[in-house]
């Protein structure tokens, strides 16, 4: 019975999963040696308040014979965004009568899975997507300068200083006076995402904090964006320890690494404004649609200056308020004393936002607060209004 | 298949547990000596008959008792009162009773006793000789209640899978055999000092005096005789039921895995259709349900009105709990279908992508073959029952093996102490603590060689790490200002 005679290792279908998928975990376990184990229990260890076990068991108790193999497999469905291990795998053989044992846990048997933020919404959009056209389901865009460029804009009277060639001679023929055609250029819009990932976002039910609904709608402000060529960059921020840029990008593939990128943060430390502002400030200076999420559960003061930072930039600023209240009274069942101190903690809450509001209300940047039923609804609303005025450009 | 195979083995072993039942009762044991008192009665008749009319004594007795203090203590103790409790007594309560006269004429030593005559006088010794009756039964008694547990635990042995039952069986069987074996060298330890005790004396020896009579000279006539035959089925018996519990451990776990998942794959398949045919309408329902909440609770939800209107603040938490009551069944039920259906999908994509997924969810082929099953099993089989009886000969035989394979000097294996009984010890002793010290001994040479090759490797504080905490310390620690660079970098 010499367990070293065993290897035993887990196969992943993937390991980088959407949040609402499932991943189907494989553990394959060989007999090396040339005497049959009588007994083996091979138990794969996950956090069960990461994953929930769907189908299968994540443990066998078998006999193997020498030489062969044996595979078992079950199938999990990730709770939580982020990165986390799977593992790891323990093995234990008995001989027949159970007298001896030996237990071991298999080293190298722990696996990193990342797990993206749930790809819902996301879906919801691409389905509406391929409904009918997105310009049509998201209203007038006007991404488009009038100047030089390639496309056809439109027609006008010529006026002092046209270039001549821009005279259509055969429509001013028709006219009896010289008309020019104008053409306009294509310009991106820089959409850039600031997302609050202090430990305070974190509050709430595990799978709907704060910081798990800002991610989703980071990724569905991405996904919007980028399928309307804009580019989209993002920052997560906390303290001085935890800020996080993303370079500004578009195409399919950024897609791709916004959600690699969301999908390792962690809502951690405490919300320093000021030094994140400083931060994205120093690492970013174009004009840019600019949506900040936050619970705003910082110092008015330190907001507001924080804010004020980046109006030297000409940034268009919408901030993007989960109303801390409305996401983390999860519990239905609440007895008189706890909506009495839900319904304080509300008005003291909505007192703070408001202080808020008064200090941002100069600079014209509107504070949009929301719950978790209307947030999506208000990033996207906002995004769609903001490219409707051509704001940012 | 594993499970026929079970089946199979079980009728064996129960098949082995009468062939062992047959030989102990006619080779070993006398039943009929334990069946019946020397009064000819069913032992379990007497015994229980004894119980009975001490109980009787006592409540007669006690009654009269009672009776004689309620008159003394409240004043009617004139000789008129007593006799009258005495006439009620011995005339019409006694009648309540079934006494046998004949027995209580036996234990009075008294033959012309009536039942009028009883009184609180005869009551103690009626007690004393029923109490001796009920212990002279209750010897007898004992190997009828040994008899029926190993019958009830052998019928338990074949219809459960714990070995501790046909241990019970075979353990009261033993015991049928030790009770009268150490009576009887009690009853001879006494007599060395001439102590002869009648209620020892008086107990019977069921057991077959050819018992000691072992031949030690042929190794078949040595395991033709009925006690070591008894002792060897007894072992093959009991190294069946733990065969039987290890089949049972090892193939159970897979084939209950196997119809567990088989069952929930089907339920999983025909949910996930129903739902798929009817998503829509449960969607529908949903949405309309929302919409007429909505309309309901239009005034009270809207966040801008929660800032605006200061005097609707108070209700807003109590409006939105409600709320969220009524919608939690809907959702739940929705988001339930939408999972059965994603989950139906994913399972019929992997089942089509992965040819062996179902064999592996299900454990199928993780399951033991029976074949292999019963290979393992008769090679086990033979090889402890073979060891087992050459180790039984040798202990047996302590002269043979010292003189032949030891090779000691004559001195030794000629000496007086060689030829008496306690030399078995000699190779018992050794024999019996060889196999926990070698088990020992492998466990520990393994220990050690894990521990210095863990630590060849560095391992051991990994593994210590991937075992208590998921989250991976270094990567918090790691400097972010690094990673945000690193991230950048990618995405430029």
């Amino acid at each position: 019975m010499n367990i070293e005679e065993l290897r035993v290792h887990r196969e992943l279908e993937k390991e980088k999963v959407f949040k609402d998928d499932f991943v189907h975990v494989k553990v394959v376990i060989e007999n090396t040696g040339r005497n049959s184990f009588d007994f083996i229990e091979i138990r794969d260890i996950y956090n069960p308040q990461l994953f929930r076990l769907i189908l299968g068991e994540n443990f066998i108790s078998t006999r193997i014979g020498p030489k062969s193999t044996i595979k078992f497999s079950y199938v999990l469905e990730p709770r939580v965004r982020g990165e986390y291990a799977l593992g790891p795998l323990s093995v234990t053989v008995k001989d027949r009568l159970g007298f001896n044992s030996v237990e071991r846990i298999v080293p190298d048997s722990v696996t990193d899975i990342l797990i993206y933020p749930p790809y819902e919404d996301i879906k919801r959009i691409e389905i509406l997507g391929s409904k009918r056209s997105l310009q049509l389901n998201y209203g007038v865009q006007r991404s488009k300068q009038k100047g030089l460029g390639s496309e056809f804009y439109g027609m006008r009277k010529y006026v002092f200083g046209d270039q001549f060639r821009l005279i259509d001679w055969k429509a001013s023929a028709r006219s009896q006076t010289l008309i020019v055609k104008e053409f306009e250029t294509e310009r991106d819009v820089t959409v850039m995402i600031l997302v609050d990932s202090s430990e305070t976002m974190a509050g709430g039910a595990i799978e709907n904090t704060k910081f798990e609904y800002a991610i989703r709608a980071c990724m569905l402000l991405t996904k919007v964006a980028l399928t309307r060529r804009d580019n989209v960059g993002v920052f997560t921020f906390s303290d001085k320890k935890n800020l996080n840029f993303l370079k500004p990008n578009s195409g399919e593939e950024h897609f791709y690494q916004v959600l690699d990128f969301v999908a390792r943060i962690k809502p951690q430390g405490k919300c320093k404004f000021v030094e994140a502002m400083d931060h994205f400030t120093k690492r970013f200076q174009k004009r840019s649609l600019v949506f900040l999420i936050s619970d705003l559960e910082a110092n008015p003061k330190d907001i507001s200056q924080a804010i004020k930072k980046l109006a030297p930039f000409n940034h268009t600023i919408i901030v993007i308020n989960p109303f801390s209240p409305w996401f983390e009274i999860h519990e239905i069942d609440l007895s008189s004393t706890d909506k009495a101190l839900a319904e304080a903690i509300s008005e003291e809450m909505m007192e703070h936002i408001l202080l808020i509001r008064q200090g941002l209300r100069n600079l014209g940047i509107s504070i949009i607060t929301c719950g978790p039923d209307d947030m999506m609804k208000q990033v996207l609303s906002n995004y769609m209004e903001a490219k409707k005025k051509g704001k940012a450009y | 298949m594993a499970r026929g195979y079970l089946l199979i083995l079980k009728i064996i072993n129960l098949a082995i547990f009468f062939w062992l039942f047959i030989i102990f009762l006619t080779s070993i044991f006398d039943f009929n000596e334990v069946v019946s008192t020397a009064d000819n009665q069913l032992v379990i008749l007497a015994f229980f008959g004894a119980i009975r009319n001490i109980f009787s004594y006592i409540i007669f007795g006690g009654g009269m008792i009672i009776a004689f203090a309620a008159a003394i203590l409240t004043g009617f103790y004139s000789g008129y009162i007593f006799n009258l409790i005495e006439v009620f007594f011995k005339r019409y309560l006694i009648s309540w009773f079934s006494f046998d006269l004949e027995h209580i004429r036996e234990l009075l030593g008294n033959d012309t006793f009536q039942l009028q005559d009883l009184g609180l006088q005869n009551i103690p010794k009626l007690i004393m000789g029923e109490t001796s009756v009920l212990f002279s039964d209750f010897y007898l008694f004992i190997f009828q209640i040994l008899f029926l547990i190993s019958i009830i635990y052998a019928i338990r042995a074949f219809l459960k899978m714990d070995p501790k039952h046909s241990l019970v069986a075979i353990g009261s069987i033993v015991l049928m055999i030790i009770v009268p074996l150490m009576v009887e060298g009690l009853r001879n330890m006494l007599n060395l000092i001439n102590l002869k005790i009648t209620y020892l004396d008086e107990m019977v020896n069921p057991v077959d005096p050819s018992l000691t009579q072992i031949p030690l000279d042929d190794l078949f006539a040595f395991i033709a005789n009925p006690v070591i035959s008894f002792a060897i089925i007894s072992y093959i018996y009991l190294e069946l039921a733990f065969q039987i519990n290890y089949t049972d451990t090892v193939t159970k776990p897979s084939l209950e895995r196997s119809d567990r998942l088989e069952a929930q794959l089907n339920i999983l398949s025909r949910e996930s259709y129903f739902i798929t045919a009817n998503i829509d309408k449960i969607k529908q329902e949903a949405k309309e349900r929302r919409k007429e909440l909505e309309s309901e609770e239009k005034e009270g939800l809207v966040i801008g009105k929660f800032f605006a209107k200061t005097g609707k603040r108070f209700s807003y938490i109590k409006e939105m709990i409600e709320r969220k009551k009524l919608e939690e069944e809907e959702k739940k039920l929705v988001t339930a279908a939408s999972k059965t259906r994603r989950l139906g999908r994913y399972i019929d994509r992997l089942f089509r992508e992965d040819s062996e997924a179902r064999d592996t969810l299900t454990a199928r082929s993780s399951a033991p073959k029976a074949r292999n099953l019963a290979t393992s099993t008769i090679i086990n089989f033979i090889y402890r029952v073979g060891l087992l009886l050459i180790i039984s000969f040798i202990i047996i035989h302590p002269h043979w093996f010292l003189k032949t394979i030891l090779q000691l000097p004559p001195a030794i294996t000629e000496s007086v102490a060689m030829y008496s009984p306690e030399v078995i010890i000699i190779l018992l002793g050794p024999i019996m603590l060889l196999f926990p010290v070698i088990s020992k001994l492998i466990s520990f040479i393994k220990h050690r060689n894990l521990i210095i090759r863990l630590q060849q490797e560095g391992r051991i504080k990994e593994l210590l790490t991937s075992v208590g905490d998921y989250v991976k310390k270094e990567e918090l620690e790691a400097p972010v200002e690094e990673e945000a660079e690193e991230v950048a970098t990618e995405s430029a």
